[in-house]
């Protein structure tokens, strides 16, 4: 499909593997500046030792980088194999799409982890 | 009920069940147009007990809010409270949901809605998660901050006399419960929400059911912004915190809408070139934000109602949740321009009954 397009309109193609990666990275960077101020925010409300939240922010911010990393040399792997045509479904849906899933993900272990924590303890369950 | 044989035996059961005075508990099971045994059914319960009586709807508009009309028109009691066929209420349900009626300024109580076939699969797993965050979290802030509940259409109750005054259920509505709501606040009157007032309901098996459903609700919210959006801007009486949630409440279904356009510009912008789009990218990111921590807080809410409830382990399903989000924004955008369309041709979007599952 890629060679297809490519052979009849590669001209009208507008981007390089490199404009993919240089745009990744910046995008990326932005993520990484965010996720500290949404953890902040969402995990400020649970009752959780302040060890805990920053123990789980900074888990979520490790795991962005290796995730970001992995997923740009997946990314122009797969570009080198199976073409740039598959490039918009990536920049689309492998970006901020799968940054939210992760960070939501973190903060489901976070509650599920706090629930835990309470339900141990019964005098937060006495009115 | 229309062809409700499935469930009309269920709720009739609990309703006898329930621990409410018995001279004083009126039930008024009405079969709107059902070819099925559900007049059977309703009739059998007719002749067991004096508290049931069966109406029969052969003729006239189809649909819940001319059934509703009908039925309280002959109802004798002050306070009405409505339970679809599919909702199952606990023995001493009644009694809680009709307690703050002792606040003359109270015209409709909503309670808590908790899915009973939650473990069926995944769909019901996240609606459970869903419901959980809709009742514990949003429907319990509103009341805390004064601010307005909605009446939900069931499981909830209303004051006869604040119904009549407002003029009644509007059958032209998709979502006659939430037009009820707003016209009994821009009438003076208080809506609340009880929370311990929890009522059991069978939510959608099927992602077709549960598309259906989305529908409903995006058309007839929607047709409530139209109505109520700058009265409740405008109207007297209501504080500033009141007026901007209340516009956000009649909007939420204008977010997808909004949320695939963004999508579309971007996927434009990449095309002619523009792939260093961060700016768009981070508008829809803010949208995106604005439904995770902002007032309508879809995940941020399922977690903080999941807490609440003190059972941690479903939540972990929560990034599945994207998959409710995604086929909300789809589902909406396409309901609401089809209902546009259907509007400029003069067409009206009728009733769909929702299909049961319980055997």
């Amino acid at each position: 499909m890629s060679g297809t397009f490519f052979y009849f309109a590669g001209e009208r193609f507008p981007y390089t593997a490199l404009d993919f990666a240089n745009v990744w990275i910046r995008a990326e960077f932005v993520v990484w500046l965010i996720i500290p101020l949404l953890l902040a925010i969402i995990l400020g409300t649970l009752p959780l030792d302040p060890a805990i939240t920053l123990l789980y922010s900074t888990m979520t911010l490790l795991y962005a980088f290796w995730f970001s990393a992995i997923r740009l040399t997946l990314f122009l792997a797969f570009f080198h194999y199976a073409g740039l045509i598959w490039l918009p479904l990536v920049y689309f849906l492998g970006g901020f799409l799968l940054d939210f899933l992760y960070i939501v993900s973190y903060y489901s272990m976070a509650v599920s982890r706090t629930t835990r924590i309470l339900r141990q303890r019964r005098e937060m369950w006495r009115w | 009920m229309r062809n409700e044989e499935r469930v009309a035996d269920h709720i009739l059961e609990a309703l006898l069940f329930s621990d409410y005075p018995r001279d004083r508990l009126e039930i008024i099971a009405i079969d709107d147009h059902s070819t099925d045994r559900t007049l059977e059914i309703i009739e059998y319960y007719a002749r067991r007990d004096p508290r049931v009586r069966a109406m029969h709807r052969g003729n006239g508009r189809p649909g819940k809010p001319a059934a509703l009309d009908d039925a309280i028109a002959t109802a004798t009691g002050d306070i009405v409270a409505v339970f679809d066929a599919d909702y199952i209420p606990g023995r001493g349900l009644l009694r809680e949901l009709v307690a703050p009626f002792m606040d003359p300024a109270v015209g409709a109580v909503m309670g808590r809605v908790v899915p009973l076939n939650c473990g069926v699969n995944l769909l019901t797993r996240l609606l459970d998660l869903e419901r959980a965050a809709g009742y514990q979290v949003d429907q319990q802030a509103r009341h805390n901050l004064r601010l307005l509940p909605q009446y939900g259409g069931t499981a909830g109750a209303f004051r006869k006399k604040a119904y009549y005054a407002v003029g009644g259920f509007d059958p032209d509505v998709l979502t006659e419960d939430t037009e009820l709501t707003f016209r009994l606040r821009l009438a003076g009157w208080t809506v609340m929400y009880a929370n311990r007032c929890e009522c059991y309901e069978e939510v959608p098996q099927t992602w077709r059911v549960r598309t259906d459903q989305i529908r409903r609700w995006a058309i007839g919210h929607t047709q409530c912004f139209r109505r109520f959006a700058w009265k409740m801007i405008t109207e007297p009486g209501l504080r500033s915190i009141e007026r901007v949630d209340a516009v956000m409440l009649l909007g939420i279904y204008l977010i997808a809408p909004l949320l695939a356009l963004a999508l579309i510009a971007s996927l434009f912008l990449f095309f002619k070139g523009g792939m260093n789009v961060l700016s768009v990218f981070l508008i829809t990111f803010a949208i995106m934000a604005f439904n995770s921590i902002g007032n309508f807080a879809s995940f941020f809410q399922i977690g903080t109602a999941v807490l609440l409830d003190g059972s941690g382990d479903r939540v972990r399903l929560l990034p599945l949740n994207v998959l409710n989000f995604a086929l909300s924004i789809a589902v909406v955008t396409e309901a609401l321009i089809t209902h546009g369309g259907r509007r400029l041709f003069g067409r009206r979007t009728g009733w769909q009954k929702t299909e049961r599952f319980r055997s």
